[in-house]
């Protein structure tokens, strides 16, 4: 077991396994194996309980493949496609999960994305950058500054220029 | 990326978000909406600008088409890079559209600013480079029916319906719209079909020497037979350009190879509505107009003030040369050519030799 310690001071016991998901936590354990506490000193715990949740579900979906696997050819049963099978329901299961897990507030997915990046776990930076781009996808300008509440800090001559040099993609 | 170098957290202010994450969603976006950051504010204007993809000027009122060259999927593999050739400026264009993977498609053609392919599946899928707008047609296509050629028409009953007709290699039609389940058998009068085109609600088809042509949706099929002296040209395509119907022929009985020889033939007739059937008036010019000749589609476009493109001729892609050259003399950086139908001369195509690998067909579309 590993205890993550968020920024507000919130512990965390997860398994080494889960921790792991974290490329940079993966690169600190490998470097000092006994280190047990880990402080994230940029993620707070409403955050990181979100993120433990997705490393968890991911770590189980892994380990459940692998052990029907196992199964599989240990008892030698059966033709070779039921893993495959078996493999293909179960990343859609996890795909519809990630959909699911990802429908979040815009708050909430700007900090997963920080921490995303700051943990280094690529699944997870990929799912929430897909989301944000997802919810920009086909917006327009003014669209994009209400959803994200962004302010428009142009003179009007920038944005004019701005929209000058390429006119047809702001029709 | 390290664990100690992380800015302080401002509260949810996507304006501050770091450059990197911001161009780590910037590059799964179309292009339009891509640009689009560039204005949000200033903050994005200045991670986003210096990515910004260069384009041709788009001209949304009179486009020039642009020449599909090749498609290939990002290194990611979340998205797909299109390299494109513009005449104005004489320069290839790559353009990513955020659709993973189009690894196996055959592309078919094009519709105004949408291109066309087909999936191993035989589905056909519609796509809007500019916007990365991504339609499928219904339903699969027929087992052991390759299309030769698809086109696209608004459907006669709502505008905002598209229709798909595909001609197969066998020469037989079938027809669907979208939302449609299934793909329809049209009319065949046995003869196989060499082209279809759609014109102001009427579906047309050509064989060796008769010209077939029903209302959409109608079962009752006409025809009316071409006059003797066209019956021996070798190849004749349909052409549905700026509300007429044109018939393009090529060659006579002689083979040509676009890269060797000038096709000596290359003769434009219009349709005009007589008495009996149609009558055939042949063009001699084309005026200020160049007529972009491509796969699937064609384009009439005015050259009119403009020096990147020459009116009176007609622009072909390879597609055109396919259609005489052997296997020996086939070029494969034979892109496009030119010919003059004043002067009744070929001129050798225009893209550089040192292009990047071609699709067959390479394909006009519209940017816009």
């Amino acid at each position: 077991m590993i205890t993550l310690t968020s920024s507000d001071g919130v512990q965390f016991d997860v398994r080494e396994a889960v921790a792991k998901e974290s490329q940079i936590i993966r690169d600190m354990i490998q470097d000092d194996c006994v280190i047990t506490n880990i402080p994230l000193a940029n993620v707070n715990h409403k955050i990181l309980s979100i993120v433990l949740e997705y490393c968890q579900m991911h770590v189980d979906k892994t380990e459940m493949e692998v052990n029907a696997s196992k199964h599989q050819t240990t008892t030698g049963e059966g033709s070779s496609s039921v893993p495959v099978a078996l493999k293909v329901s179960s990343n859609k299961n996890l795909n519809d999960w990630d959909k699911e897990f990802i429908n979040v507030d815009l708050d909430t997915l700007y900090d997963l994305i920080l921490a995303a990046n700051y943990l280094n776990i690529s699944g997870l930076l990929n799912l929430t950058t897909q989301a944000a781009a997802d919810i920009i996808k086909g917006k327009t300008t003014e669209e994009i500054r209400a959803t994200f509440n962004i302010k428009n800090d142009f003179t009007p001559e920038e944005e004019a220029a701005i929209r000058k040099e390429n006119p047809w993609a702001f029709e | 990326m390290s664990i100690n170098n992380m800015s302080h957290q401002t509260p949810c202010s996507w304006a501050n978000l770091p450059p990197d994450l911001l161009l780590c969603i910037a590059d799964r976006l179309d292009a339009t909406t891509f640009i689009r950051l560039t204005a949000v504010c200033t903050s994005w204007a200045s991670t986003i600008h210096p990515y910004l993809p260069s384009f041709p000027p788009i001209r949304r009122n009179q486009p020039v088409p642009w020449l599909l060259c090749y498609a290939q999927s990002s290194n990611t593999g979340n998205c797909t890079n299109l390299t494109f050739y513009d005449l104005g400026t004489a320069a290839y264009y790559s353009l990513r559209i955020p659709i993973p993977s189009l690894r196996g498609h055959h592309w078919m053609g094009s519709y105004k600013d949408w291109l066309v392919t087909l999936d191993r599946q035989l589905q056909l899928h519609l796509i809007k480079p500019l916007t990365g707008a991504h339609v499928l047609l219904p339903f699969k296509g027929i087992k052991k029916m390759h299309p030769k050629k698809v086109i696209m028409c608004q459907s006669p009953d709502n505008t905002n319906e598209l229709q798909a007709f595909w001609l197969t290699q066998q020469g037989g039609l079938v027809s669907s719209k979208l939302g449609d389940k299934s793909w329809s058998w049209m009319a065949n009068y046995g003869t196989g079909y060499q082209d279809i085109a759609v014109h102001q609600g009427k579906v047309y088809a050509v064989s060796t020497n008769i010209l077939f042509y029903w209302k959409i949706g109608s079962s009752s099929t006409k025809r009316s037979i071409f006059p003797e002296f066209l019956h021996w040209w070798r190849t004749k395509f349909l052409i549905e350009c700026n509300g007429e119907l044109l018939i393009l022929i090529i060659g006579k009985e002689e083979r040509v190879s676009l890269e060797n020889h000038a096709p000596k033939q290359v003769r434009l007739y219009k349709f005009k509505r007589g008495d009996h059937g149609f009558l055939l008036s042949h063009v001699s010019s084309l005026g200020d107009d160049a007529l972009f000749f491509g796969a699937n589609c064609s384009y009439m476009v005015s050259s009119f003030g403009r020096d990147d493109i020459q009116g009176n001729c007609i622009y072909f892609t390879n597609q055109m040369s396919r259609c005489f050259h052997d296997a020996e003399t086939f070029h494969p950086n034979h892109n496009f050519g030119r010919f003059d139908l004043g002067k009744q001369t070929y001129y050798k195509p225009c893209c550089p030799q040192d292009s990047p690998r071609h699709l067959l067909p390479p394909i006009w579309f519209l940017p816009r």
